[in-house]
């Protein structure tokens, strides 16, 4: 990377921050949208979306930090014209996705509303937003991450 | 409206020559034209066409046309290149 700022980051290669990727996109969406859905539970249930929960949380703040994560957050001029591309291009696939997410929302609240299917209270939409939030942070990073090629360094 | 053409979309290269020829590494020539020695790996790969800025610095480095470096059409090999100059001579 051009001119790179030292900041911190965790260097992860492209193969573990995938699989961070999918345990945090994983783990938000069945955490975060399990409590919204099943709303208040207890015992067991209660405690698996604490926990997946918590781990959607920490697998998006360690790719976050990853240098993948770092790449999706750099000034233009730190990065080559590539690592610039390939940025851009994560960006728009994430802004297309979270775009989706939001009309299919918007959708189903209208047809819910009228067909009489279940609609989050209050707290349960809080829980949709932090979902969402979080993945527009993990996005990038594991857009990235998933489609680096690394090539061998022949010096 | 798409503007269609018969020209390739494959950008060609020479850059692994040039650079074994000169005992350059990709970092070294990564470096000198300010990208990442990986940007260089890809450009040698053809998985990544360079801007026009990018492909003038090279050819910068290596003091030479910028088509005798990229191409739409492949380069001939080394082996055309010797037996046609040796037809010629």
């Amino acid at each position: 990377m051009m001119q790179a700022t030292k900041s911190f980051q965790i260097p992860m290669q492209p193969a573990r921050a995938r699989l961070l990727s999918v345990v945090a996109i994983a783990s938000l969406s069945v955490g975060y949208l399990g409590r919204a859905w099943l709303g208040d539970v207890a015992g067991p249930v209660d405690l698996g979306l604490s926990v997946l929960k918590l781990l959607g949380l920490v697998s998006t703040i360690l790719l976050f930090l990853s240098n993948y994560g770092q790449m999706s957050q750099r000034r233009e001029a730190e990065l080559d014209e590539r690592e610039a591309q390939l940025r851009n291009r994560a960006y728009v696939l994430t802004h297309q996705i979270m775009v989706s997410l939001l009309f299919l929302a918007f959708f189903y609240v209208e047809a819910a509303a009228k067909l009489g299917w279940w609609l989050p209270d209050a707290g349960e939409v809080g829980n949709l937003i932090t979902a969402f939030a979080l993945g527009s942070m993990a996005l990038p990073a594991a857009i990235l991450a998933w489609r680096d090629r690394a090539l061998p360094d022949e010096g | 409206m798409p503007i269609h053409n018969d020209m390739s979309d494959e950008l060609h290269n020479r850059l692994p020559m040039f650079r074994a020829e000169r005992g350059m590494s990709r970092r070294e020539l990564a470096e000198l034209v300010g990208v990442n020695p990986q940007t260089i790996g890809f450009l040698e790969r053809g998985e990544y066409g360079p801007s026009l800025i990018l492909a003038l610095k090279i050819a910068r480095v290596f003091d030479v046309p910028i088509e005798t470096l990229f191409a739409l059409d492949p380069f001939p090999s080394l082996g055309e290149q010797l037996a046609r100059a040796a037809r010629e001579s």
